[in-house]
Parts: structure tokens; C-alpha cells; sequence
């Protein structure tokens, strides 16, 4: 029977952040850019 | 007597010319000038249209003063000069009397008018007109009577523009983009915080917001930036925008009597929410060019007040020739891919065979190929266009849909294994199915393609450089191959 009280406590999992893709940064970046620019112009999208 | 219909001054300019009643011509402005969904006139349009008889009369597709009201109402200042139609057509020296139509009306009489149903439900959903935003119409004989309107601000198309912007795209031109982007997301990742921040009332049809999104809504969680946000952002909205479809839809059909169902306005261009609700239906009929470029013709629809003979979508501009079915099957053989120019130009979005970029199907590699020459994102997809009677042996159409020959529904390919170029990530394709009363010079080269082959499909996309409207003419074809080697033939 195993001895409980010896167990190691139970580890927390490991997650490595993926590494984000040079279009992935790309894509954050003119996001960013473009939804700044949106909020000082405040532009009406229809006439 | 020449009727021309008019949609312009705003954006997706557009000309329709009707001698005695026929639909003669009707054209985008953005083809001729070069300049995506411009919502100008200019002159090469108009020499188009005037090749097919000088207006008597000019059917404008909306109420502009009442469309100034709701400018000024909504914070966009006072704008009767630029509204000021009789002085804008005096630009291009169309001095001719003048009717003005509405702005849904325009929307729904496109879709009833020319759809040959004796008895139909028409939705119209767009983003604005001058206030109207949502309407719904029953449709009996010629008669075509509003049921149900929702005003501005509360706008299911302009939420859907917000949402487009706030990822980054082109509101009012990249709509398409998001939908193709969705397959990537997890839509329910941000479901419930899109519902809970933007949506106030869900009850069908009042579909009522907690804000005005005119403005868009480039503030809403900007914690929200990289790729996958946007996938999952996106993902989420057009999830939504199929659950509201879903319910109008079925409030529609359970409400009105007509078991034909019309959809209209830019919002009807969503293949993917279409092909959620076609079991709810019998028949489903979306004109080809149901944003606001179509209401050039359903306003002139909506002054006649009755059918009109719908004569396909090939209304554009005529580039003459036979088509060229041979010498395109040679080089679909050697090259693989070719780009066609023949005939008239489609009036719509879609290029339906006369100004494609075409390509064999089959295999892995061609999808590499046309992405080359298109330099397209991946999320998005290209499509099949298929002989009619062959689409169920590739596709599992949408319920009561047996023909798409406007590309708008999408349908799980039954064959992926051997078609990848033309499959999306969710594993359906935008199929163009043509029939024996379609384009005859397309028809023609699949049918032929399919006897040399035993493929009844080839991939299509539209002939276009990156960031400009479709080839409309030979000039443009020329251009076209100058930049890509790709031949183009007429």
C-alpha cells in the first residue's frame, strides 16, 4: 500500500509561453498603431 | 424610354439603364476608376452606360435630405450641400429629372423584384441609409409592404463594421476578411463579453445596443491585440451575427407566411450566416449585388413596383469575344493557372468566370501558386466553381440549396484530400455551381475541362491586382499580366 504521507507535494505544471512569430509581432504592433490613431481621430466608419 | 439607377455620393457607386423595362447594363464605379468601393461616378461609367441609351429619367436610390436629418442627428454636422443630388449629377452633365427612391425600399425591391417569387419574405440588414438600419417586407404579387423597421443607432451592420475596424481591418471594405478570419478563432472565447458589452435587447426582430458603434469602437478591451485575440474576436462576432440571422429567421418564417425568403443589403454578402438558415425555407434568393451598388437597380425596381426580368449577373462592361474555352484548357494544362477576361463584367462582388484568375484544383501545390501571384492572407480561402450537376458529389450543400451560381453560401467539401486549395480551415468552401443557363462560355470550359479531365471543378478568384477592384477591361488585363506573367486571355 502506498505511504501517502511520503509523496512528494504535487508540482505545478510547466507552461512555456509559445514564442510569438515575427507576423505575430508584426500583426500586435499595426494593431496597436492603427487602433491609436482610431481613438484620436474618432472617425465615423459610415457617412 | 432609358431609366438609369442610380447609388452614389456615399460609397459602392453604381449605374443600372433600363430601356422599356429590360435591365440593359449595370456597373460598378470602382471598376472604371480604379479605386476600391469608390463611392463616386466617373466618366468611364457613365460613357458605359450611355453606350446602352442617354437617361430620360434618373431613379436615385435614397431620400438624401431625409439621410441629412440623420447626418446632422447623429453628430455628423450638416451636410445638405454635399447631399445636394441635382448638383451632384450636374457634375457629370446628367442634367435629367430626377425620382428619389429610399434607402431599404431600393435594398428590397433588388431582392423581391428580380427574384421571380410570387410571394416572398425579404430582410434587408445593412449598416445605415438615412435612418433605417433593419427592415423586414412581405412580398405578394407585385405588391411589396414594410412589416417591421429598426432606426439607427441601432444597427446590426455598423456593429458588425465596429467589430472589423477593432481588429484591425477596413470597416465597410474588409467584412469579408473577418469572416474568413473566424475559422482561426475560438468563438466562444469572447462571446459572452461581445453580447454583454454591445447588445441591450435580442429579442426577434429588436435588436437594440447599449451604445452607438457610428463611431466604431476602437476603446472596447484594448487588451485585445495579438493574433490569436483577433482570431477569437473575430470568430466571436461572426458567431453572433449567425445566431441574430438565425433568429430573425426564424421569427420571419414563423410570423409571415411566405416560405421564400429574400436577403439583402451588404449584410447578406455573409455566406456563412446565409448557410445557417436555408432550412428554415424553401427557396432563398440573394441578388447578386445586394449591398448598396444593387440598389442602383432596385430603385429603378421599386419605381416600376413590379417583376422584372432578371437577366443574370453578367451586366458589366462588355469586352466582346467568343470565350476563349480551348486556349484556356491548353495553358490550364502547361501553366496550370490563367487569368480570363471575356465578355461582360460580373455586377457583384464575385468574379463568376468572366474576370477570373482560374486554376486546376487538384493537388497541393496550386494553392502556393495562386497565393503567389495573389499574395493573399492565409485566412483566406480561394473557391471552386463547379458544374451544377456535380456539386453534390464534392459538397454537402446547405439544406434546400441545390444551386449557388453567386457564390453565396459556403458547403462542406465531401473530398477534401484532393482539393485542399479550395477548402477553408473549417473545412468549407464559397462554391460557385454553374449551370446550363449561367455564363455559356464558362459552362463551356468546365464542361469540356470535365470531359478531358474527369474534374468538373476549377479554382476560382478573382482576376484583380493586390489592392484594386477586378479587371474590367483589356487595358486592365494587360496590366494585370505585366505585373504577374500570369496570361490573361479575352
Amino acid at each position: 500500500m502506498e505511504n501517502n504521507t511520503n509523496q512528494q507535494p504535487t508540482q505545478e505544471p510547466v507552461v512555456e509561453e509559445k514564442q510569438k512569430t515575427a507576423e505575430e509581432l508584426q500583426w500586435e504592433e499595426q494593431l496597436k498603431q492603427r487602433l491609436e490613431e482610431l481613438r484620436k481621430r474618432d472617425p465615423f466608419i459610415y457617412k | 424610354m432609358n431609366i438609369w439607377g442610380i447609388s452614389a455620393n456615399s460609397h459602392d457607386a453604381a449605374i443600372s439603364v433600363w430601356h422599356d423595362k429590360e435591365l440593359q447594363f449595370a456597373g460598378h464605379s470602382e471598376r472604371y476608376s480604379g479605386i476600391k468601393n469608390d463611392g463616386d461616378l466617373c466618366e468611364g461609367i457613365i460613357a458605359d452606360a450611355k453606350k446602352y441609351g442617354e437617361p430620360d429619367l434618373i431613379v436615385w436610390y435614397e431620400k438624401p435630405w431625409l439621410k441629412t436629418v440623420r447626418q446632422l442627428y447623429a453628430g455628423q454636422g450638416y451636410k445638405g450641400k454635399e447631399n445636394n443630388i441635382k448638383q451632384y449629377l450636374s457634375k457629370y452633365n446628367l442634367d435629367k429629372p430626377v425620382v428619389f427612391g429610399k434607402h431599404h425600399e431600393s435594398h428590397a425591391a433588388a431582392g423581391y423584384y428580380t427574384s421571380g417569387y410570387q410571394d416572398a419574405t425579404v430582410i434587408v440588414i445593412d449598416s445605415i441609409g438615412e435612418f433605417e438600419c433593419l427592415t423586414v417586407w412581405e412580398g405578394q404579387g407585385n405588391n411589396l409592404k414594410k412589416v417591421y423597421s429598426q432606426s439607427y443607432p441601432n444597427s446590426i451592420g455598423i456593429w458588425f463594421s465596429a467589430m472589423t475596424q477593432r481588429i484591425g481591418l477596413k470597416p465597410n471594405e474588409e467584412e469579408y476578411i473577418l469572416m474568413g478570419m473566424a475559422a482561426y478563432g475560438d468563438p466562444n472565447k469572447y462571446k459572452a463579453d461581445i453580447y454583454n458589452d454591445f447588445f441591450k435587447t435580442i429579442q426577434s426582430p429588436v435588436i437594440k445596443f447599449k451604445r452607438n458603434l457610428h463611431r466604431g469602437c476602437p476603446d472596447w478591451r484594448p487588451d485585445l491585440i495579438s493574433l490569436q485575440d483577433t482570431y477569437d474576436l473575430a470568430a466571436a462576432t461572426q458567431q453572433i451575427y449567425t445566431e441574430i440571422l438565425q433568429k430573425l429567421s426564424t421569427w420571419a418564417r414563423s410570423t409571415l407566411t411566405s416560405k421564400n425568403l429574400i436577403i439583402m443589403g451588404g449584410c447578406a454578402l455573409n455566406c456563412v450566416a446565409n448557410s445557417e438558415i436555408t432550412g428554415d425555407w424553401d427557396n432563398v434568393w440573394i441578388m447578386p449585388n445586394p449591398g448598396d451598388a444593387g440598389s442602383s437597380v432596385g430603385a429603378v425596381a421599386a419605381y416600376f413596383g413590379e417583376q422584372v426580368n432578371w437577366p443574370g449577373a453578367y451586366l458589366g462592361t462588355n469586352m466582346g469575344k467568343k470565350y476563349p474555352v480551348e486556349q484556356t484548357i491548353d495553358l490550364l494544362k502547361t501553366n496550370k493557372i490563367v487569368g480570363v477576361a471575356s465578355g461582360r463584367a460580373e455586377f457583384g462582388p464575385r468574379a463568376l468566370g468572366h474576370r477570373s484568375l482560374l486554376a486546376d484544383p487538384r493537388g497541393p501545390e496550386i494553392k502556393d501558386t495562386v497565393n503567389a501571384i495573389k499574395r493573399r492572407q492565409q485566412f483566406r480561402p480561394f473557391a471552386p466553381a463547379i458544374l451544377e450537376e456535380h456539386v453534390h458529389d464534392y459538397f454537402d450543400m446547405p439544406k434546400n440549396i441545390d444551386t449557388s451560381p453567386y457564390m453565396q453560401f459556403v458547403a462542406r467539401c465531401t473530398r477534401p484530400d484532393e482539393f485542399p486549395a479550395i477548402i477553408h480551415k473549417d473545412g468549407t468552401s464559397r462554391v460557385q455551381t454553374v449551370g446550363k443557363n449561367d455564363s455559356p462560355g464558362f459552362r463551356k470550359l468546365l464542361e469540356n475541362w470535365y470531359s478531358e479531365t474527369g474534374c468538373p471543378m476549377l479554382l476560382n478568384t478573382s482576376l484583380n491586382i493586390k489592392g484594386q477592384p477586378m479587371v474590367n477591361n483589356l487595358k486592365h488585363a494587360k496590366d494585370f499580366y505585366k505585373k504577374y506573367n500570369v496570361p490573361v486571355l479575352s
